[in-house]
């Protein structure tokens, strides 16, 4: 049988460095029935005179431009005059060297398999023993796989003739039939992914494409390299991003190519979002280029999707076998990462992976082991075991800001990603930033609440000593120093009182505190060190950018979990820049750096979107809780008001005279022994204290507005200025001392350091077992009884009798809670779902409407103005009210009340049930409806109404109640919902949608009409808005993490 | 160290030593603190639910009255629970200071419990029975139900029938625990041990049936399961011709000190405070009597020792000459709170008589109380002032026509440790009315006094209801 006719077309464009070889080996081939066309893709006319030289049998073709290489292909096979009667045709790149029998053993392979497109073995051009390409696959997103480990040996491990997804357009090799069925090259790609586009082609019409690894060639790859001058740095990435969309959209089923798409769009958004970490701008601009252009083509993309289809004989699901499964980028990133890891030949993985190694451990722990400070250090963590025995021996903690954790862990971030809280009445408002977080520690603890917790509590100590102890190690190496610091901030205030009372605020700052405190010193003036007297070097933007980022970042946490620290931060901020105004700067660069602090602690709120929107609301979720004396504040007050100012600055509540020796004496030693530098910032830290110490009295004794914050978060900023202090102080007496002669200053200095270890010796080390929990007050003991049988039977009732809420009341029950509580007449209380308190009702933003409502009937029933509180309470859906039973007042209040009973007292609590409860979600009879859909609800008709009347819907969760009317609602009625009033709530009977109305002034109802049948359903929709928000803040939040923290080589490997 | 350190470190020491001072010189701000139990707290009043008892027996007929104290008109729903029913609610409107009086016959309600529900204003409700030939009792209706009812004063003696009237106005079941105290024991009887009250209802526990034959004691009522009222009637139709109707309201917790506005040693008959100590300490008590001349003590009344649960009485006539009206207060000097009662035995109509009343644990500067009837009759209000300085003492009269501020009775002067009796006969037009009484300067205690003529020859005293 005669030799099949083959037509080679060699595409060249400014190749003139590799063309020589090429057209060599093209004539050196043993294929006796082989053309050749060559043609000019618009080169600087360079490539004639070797076509002359080299193959002077061959066509010559040239383009004045450069058109892509599948058109100049394309154009070579209509002006060719072998191409009518070629049998196949060999597409080859100019970078490409074959060996002599390339041509044939690609053709006898098309002879064999009856293949459309065959392809060869690709090898290194300038190491003939790397492998480069032996046929290929890609992910569903267009993303090559060669399959291959970086310069690959080829020891023939790959010398299997077998199909694959597609072969490189370098050397190809198609057939007549393919070409006429299937066309040839499409003009659209110019560069890059052509070739899967054409052999996803072949694959879909039934054409097999086989690698046959005997015929094998050396390419360059010369493109891909950059090695061409001529191509611009973005062209790489402008072309493959938009020509793998392009290959999605004309070859994937109908059913796929959308979500496809969609998910492609994902993931060039996070290629964006990491170069713009790695601070490589310039090669954003190609992707949005890239999206517009493929825009641009999609007419055409339509057109040649019509024909491809049309010609589809196989399906995607078979196309699959060819093709990697897994987005195999990233898991050969990662593999990369982990085998460098081992070897310890790491260069582009995290440092933080460098530090774990096991080489790195080890050299860690040798040294440790050698320092003098590790036996304080050990002595410091000793003394904390022993100080937080009762955290980490004791039970689940309650109270404070650390309310126990729902049942289900993923609530709080169910929560937060949904545009409705099922919290209190509910409401739209943003849950906190502080969910995420909390839902983390929770997850990682794997769901385990009594373990998240004391990770919580213990991990945000441990996170204050070790910023404090990083921030004092760049002002001294004097490890005596660092420990008398680390231990006046381990056994001072604040954290005996917020582990006490639960306090996750206060230990969110007293975490945050040193690393603040150090940026943004370090960003307005400078660090006194060894070097304290060197004028400071001006910071780069870079370097005040990377600071400002981290400050972003760590008041952002702080703030997330302790929203009234967010003014202290400002204040913070704004007096360390009015003491930098006498720093060395000159005018333009103090401003500059105040500018640089002042936006980050603005970057810091809007990482919290949109939860730090709600500020912007007239009843903002920030402001309005911070400055109505809700929460902590009320109670700081009270229970602060006798010795608010002294207490704040001599930091010894309940430490007496001791403490105040030590605050004194410190004080005094660092201003009296530092000079310099070291002085400067001693004056700042002691004007941070005492700043903070007169506002925490004035509020403390009423005269300041009473933001949410507890004793132990006022004393934060104090007690770290006290610990830097003295670290100056004893940094004054190593460095100060030995400069004069012995004298009055020794003894001031023996004087003082004799009263401040008398000081911690007799007040503070002996209250190291005192700390720990609370006293068992039933707040802190709540997560603990409710879970027990008392929640068993809320769980039941709730089961048996529909959806219904809890209200709690009285100080003795919720007296060291702060978070999500209410004040009405001086008693805090606090409505929840019937699992009673848990993490989901802290952190509430401003009273709703409905909350409002319920403070109101809260004020009369302890005021004795109202004798049917409960007939009040039904439209919230409150059945039940929990009280303080030693509360005299609060117990006769609710004794006199005609429609509710006790049900249950105990030593702690007291259970009072409303006796013509309304369910959460109810069908209203007809006696109810004009009370219920009066907007404006008059206490005088709702307290007439016989609540008993109405049915409970079934107990489902929130958003999916389903009933059937059954005849037992005649229409018209009203399907009543006991949560605040939104928009977003949806009723349906019988698959008609129901007209949604405000009830009671606060809350939602929906009316029957005449004669409506079927099923009923209740759900809410979800708010796409609330998605984008959060979508932004994850995304702002990841910048800003990778911003401050990953170098700019370590994210390259994803985007090679 | 340079001078500058040292003085920069000595004006750090004096800004923290200020704290000290400054918490001293620095006062806490006044707020608002958290709103007090009763009508003259802050905000708008809601509603309110008033439980009058309406006793068992023919002849007897019972008014319920009930006053409107606030500016703003209110809404009424009135209804009864007789037998183990409700009956309907009858629902009305009732202008600003404006008073109306139902005849619980009008409720459906021959016997049981009257209950007013007053819907937008602060009211106060009251219970009067009259009785042809049998006597006159008023009581103030109750404003809740509670767990314990304290009574100093009871009796089974012969011709003394006591009756506990207790109502149960919740569809649940309550079980009530009664207490006997007298002078000698503490017992709780077999029967009243757990004593079931049903739902919707009021029992009316006849005393003797269950402690007969015992001349004084006082009475312990206890609510183990539920919420009750429990209020006292007293029927007196001894041999020897005392005669008497009482009905009284209990007290829901002892106290360390009680204080009677009013009371008058007979010249014929005696007047007794009866102290119960329902405790398990000994209460040590002194007694004072304000008179309209002077205070006066005794040292038998200094330190009165009284048994923990045990009944004592106080003759007052071996310390006040026959004829002296006065005040009294007892207190109790160790804490230890007790139950007082006074209980008087006078000639009205040429026929012994027999009243009980309680008293108030403390003076106050706005009240309330209900004077007159509806069959005339003869009311004084006893004024007393235990404070330290003079008071300036102000009557309203709040009757079927309107508010009525008599000049007479715009100034009344009491000094400190006396009291001051105003006849308000003259003011009532021989109707009955709510007397507002305010007082400037000092705090006081009021009480009222009615005399009634034939048919009904009796008296009835009753002490305000502080505002």
């Amino acid at each position: 049988m005669a030799a099949r006719r083959v037509l080679a077309v060699l595409v060249t464009h400014n190749g003139k460095q590799w063309l020589g070889e090429s057209l060599g080996a093209l004539a050196a081939q043993d294929y006796p029935a082989l053309d050749v066309v060559v043609v000019d893709n618009g080169s600087d006319g360079s490539a004639e005179p070797s076509v002359r030289q080299l193959l002077p049998w061959a066509e010559f073709v040239r383009l004045e431009r450069n058109v892509g290489f599948g058109a100049a292909a394309n154009h070579a096979l209509e002006v060719s005059s072998s191409a009518p009667g070629a049998d196949c045709f060999v597409f080859l790149h100019d970078d490409v060297a074959m060996d002599p029998d390339c041509v044939r053993r690609l053709v006898e392979a098309a002879s064999e398999t009856e293949a459309g497109i065959v392809g060869g073995k690709a090898v290194a051009w300038d190491r003939p023993e790397v492998l480069v390409e032996v046929g290929m696959a890609a992910d569903q997103f267009g993303y090559p796989f060669s399959g291959l480990e970086d310069g690959e040996i080829d020891q023939g491990q790959h010398d299997v003739r077998r199909d694959v997804l597609f072969v490189t357009s370098a050397c190809i090799l198609a057939s007549r039939s393919m070409v006429e069925r299937c066309g040839s090259w499409d003009g659209g790609y110019f560069a890059f992914g052509e070739d899967l586009d054409l052999c996803m082609r072949a694959r879909l019409s039934g054409f097999r494409v086989v690698v046959q690894p005997a015929a094998r060639f050396r390419h360059a790859v010369a493109l891909a390299n950059r090695q061409r001058d001529a191509e611009p740095a973005n062209a790489i990435r402008f072309y493959t991003r938009r020509n793998r969309p392009r290959t999605i959209a004309k070859n994937a089923a109908g059913h796929r190519v959308w979500a496809v798409l969609f998910l492609y769009t994902v993931l060039a958004t996070a290629e964006m979002v990491m170069l713009a970490t790695l601070r490589r701008f310039d090669e954003i601009p190609a992707y949005p280029k890239a999206f517009l252009s493929f825009l641009a083509s999609v007419p055409d993309v339509l057109r040649r999707r019509r024909a491809v289809q049309k010609r589809r004989t196989v399906s995607d699901r078979r196309m699959r076998r060819y093709m990697v499964r897994d987005l195999h980028r990233g898991r050969v990133f990662f593999e990369r990462r982990l085998s460098e890891w081992g070897s310890g030949t790491l260069e582009l993985g995290a440092r933080t992976f460098a530090r774990l190694s096991p080489v790195a451990l080890r050299a860690t722990l040798r040294a440790w082991v050698r320092r003098p400070a590790t036996a304080a250090i050990a002595g410091v963590a000793l003394a904390l075991v022993v100080a937080l025995h009762g955290v980490l021996f004791g039970d689940v903690l309650g109270g404070g800001g650390l309310w126990p954790y729902p049942e289900s862990v993923g609530r709080l971030l169910g929560e937060y990603l949904a545009g409705w809280r099922d919290v209190g009445l509910g409401t739209s408002a943003a849950a906190p930033a502080a969910f995420p977080l909390l839902w983390l520690a929770g997850a990682l603890a794997l769901g385990k609440a009594w373990l998240a917790q004391k990770v919580l509590v213990v991990g945000l100590v441990a996170a204050g000593l070790i910023g404090l102890n990083r921030s004092i190690g760049r002002r001294t190496a004097f490890v005596p120093a660092r420990v008398f610091a680390v231990v006046i901030y381990a056994a001072g205030p604040v954290v005996a009182l917020a582990v006490g009372t639960g306090d996750l605020g206060a230990l969110a700052l007293y975490a945050g505190l040193p690393y603040i405190v150090e940026i943004v010193q370090r960003m307005l003036v400078s660090t006194p060190g060894r070097d304290e007297e060197r004028a400071p070097t001006p910071l780069t933007a870079n370097e005040m950018a990377r600071d400002g980022l981290r400050l972003a970042l760590i008041a952002a946490g702080v703030v997330a979990l302790a929203p009234s620290a967010y003014p202290a931060l400002g204040l913070l901020c704004l007096l360390a820049g009015l003491h930098s105004l006498g720093a060395v700067w000159h005018w333009g660069e103090r401003l500059r750096r105040m500018l640089w602090v002042a936006a980050s602690i603005g970057l810091a709120g809007l990482l919290l979107v949109p939860w730090s929107l709600e500020a912007a609301r007239p009843e903002g979720a920030i402001l309005a809780p911070l400055f109505s004396g809700l929460g902590g504040g009320e109670r700081f007050r009270a229970q602060w008001s006798g010795q608010g100012f002294s207490s704040m600055f001599l930091l010894n509540p309940g430490a007496g005279v001791p403490a105040a020796v030590v605050a004194v004496a410190v004080a005094a030693g660092a201003l009296a022994l530092s000079s310099g530098a070291r002085r400067r910032e001693c004056d700042r830290l002691v004007l941070l204290w005492f700043a903070f110490a007169l506002a925490g009295g004035l509020v403390a004794k009423g005269w300041a507005p009473a933001p949410s914050a507890s004793a132990a978060m006022w004393l934060t900023v104090p007690l770290v200025s006290l610990a830097m202090l003295g670290v100056h102080m004893a940094a004054g007496l190593r460095e100060e001392l030995p400069r004069h002669a012995l004298g009055w200053r020794h003894g001031l200095a023996l004087g003082l350091l004799l009263a401040v270890s008398a000081g911690v010796l007799a007040g503070w080390l002996p209250r190291l077992g005192a700390w720990g929990r609370a006293s068992s007050t039933l707040a802190a003991d709540t997560g603990d009884a409710v879970s027990g049988p008392i929640s068993s039977f809320f769980e039941s009732t709730a089961t048996q009798k529909g959806e219904f809420r809890i209200l709690w009341m009285g100080e003795g029950l919720l007296g060291p809670v702060r978070a999500g509580v209410r004040s009405s007449a001086g008693t805090p209380f606090v409505v929840t779902r019937p699992e009673g308190l848990t993490m989901l009702d802290a952190f509430r933003s401003s009273p709703t409407a409905g909350e409002r409502r319920v403070e109101e009937v809260v004020d009369a029933l302890l005021g004795r103005r109202l004798h049917l509180a409960g007939h009040l309470l039904a439209p919230a859906g409150i059945r039940f009210i929990v009280v303080d039973p030693a509360d005299d007042r609060m117990m006769a209040a609710m004794a006199g009340q005609r429609d509710i009973a006790l049900r249950q007292q105990q030593t702690e609590l007291a259970i009072f049930e409303t006796l013509e409860p309304l369910p959460r979600a109810a069908f209203a009879p007809e006696p109810l409806i004009p009370v219920a859909s009066a907007e404006a609800p008059d206490d005088r008709a709702l307290m007439q109404v016989d609540w008993g009347g109405a049915a409970a819907l079934p107990r489902e969760s929130l958003t999916g109640f389903r009933a059937e009317l059954d005849g037992r609602t005649t229409a018209p009625g009203l399907i009543l919902l006991g949560d605040n009033f939104n928009s977003g709530w949806r009723a349906t009977a019988g698959g008609e949608r129901l007209r949604h109305a405000e009830a009671f002034g606060w809350s939602n109802a929906f009316v029957l009409p005449a004669g409506a049948r079927g099923a009923v359903g209740i759900g809410y929709a979800r708010d796409w808005v609330r998605g984008v928000w959060v979508t932004l803040q994850a995304g702002m939040v990841a910048i800003a993490i990778a911003m401050a923290r990953v170098r700019t080589r370590e994210l390259e490997g994803l985007l090679r | 160290m340079k001078p500058t350190a040292l003085t920069a470190a000595a004006v750090a020491l004096v800004v923290m030593a200020c704290g000290v001072l400054l918490d001293r010189l620095v006062p806490a701000r006044p707020e608002a603190g958290p709103a007090a139990p009763g009508a003259g707290s802050a905000g708008r009043f809601l509603s309110t639910g008033w439980y009058c008892p309406v006793p068992p027996g023919d002849g007897l007929s019972s008014l319920a009255a009930v006053t409107n104290l606030g500016d703003e008109p209110l809404r009424l729903r009135r209804w009864g629970v007789a037998g183990s029913a409700a009956t309907p609610f009858q629902v009305g409107d009732l202008g600003p200071k404006d008073r109306r009086v139902v005849d619980v016959k009008d409720l459906g309600i021959g016997e049981g419990v009257a209950i007013i529900e007053a819907f937008g204003a602060a009211t106060m409700s009251d219970a009067l029975v009259l009785g042809r030939g049998t006597g006159v009792a008023s009581t103030p209706c109750s404003v809740q139900p509670w767990t314990r009812w304290l009574f100093a004063v009871a009796s089974t003696a012969r011709g003394q029938d006591t009756s506990l009237l207790v109502t149960n106005p919740f569809e649940e079941e309550a079980v009530i625990r009664v207490r006997i105290v007298t002078p000698d024991a503490d017992a709780v009887p077999a029967r009243l041990k757990d004593l079931v009250i049903p739902p919707l209802s009021q029992t009316a526990v006849l005393m003797a049936e269950y402690y007969p034959e015992t001349a004084s004691f006082g009475m312990d009522v206890t609510a183990v399961r539920g919420r009750v009222v429990v209020s006292r009637f007293s029927h007196v139709a001894t041999r020897d011709g005392l005669r008497g109707l009482g009905l009284e309201l209990g007290l829901r917790a002892p106290a360390p000190r009680w204080q009677f506005a009013g009371g008058a040693v007979p010249e014929e008959g005696d007047e007794h405070i009866v102290l119960v100590n329902p405790t398990d300490r000994e209460a040590l008590v002194q007694v004072i009597f304000q008179t309209e001349a002077e205070q006066v003590g005794a040292p038998e009344l200094a330190e009165l020792p009284v048994p923990a649960a045990r009944q004592i009485a106080v003759k007052v006539a071996d310390f006040l000459p026959r004829g002296t009206r006065h005040g009294t207060t007892v207190a109790s000097s160790n804490g230890v709170p007790i139950v007082a009662e006074r209980q008087t035995i006078a000639t009205v109509g040429g026929g012994r008589r027999v009243e009980s009343t309680f008293g108030v644990a403390a003076p106050a500067s706005r009240w309330a109380l209900p004077v007159g009837s509806p069959s005339g009759g003869e009311d004084s209000l006893a004024i007393t002032n235990t404070g330290g300085r003079a008071a300036v003492a102000r009557v309203a009269l709040i009757t079927d026509q309107g508010e009525a501020r008599p000049p007479e009775l715009s100034q009344l002067s009491v000094e400190p440790g006396r009291r001051v009796t105003v006849d308000l006969t003259p003011f009532l037009g021989g109707g009955m009315a709510t007397a507002l009484v305010e007082s400037a300067g000092a705090a006081v205690t009021v009480e009222h006094h009615l005399v009634l003529g034939e048919p009904y020859r009796d008296f009835a005293d009753g002490p305000g209801r502080p505002l």
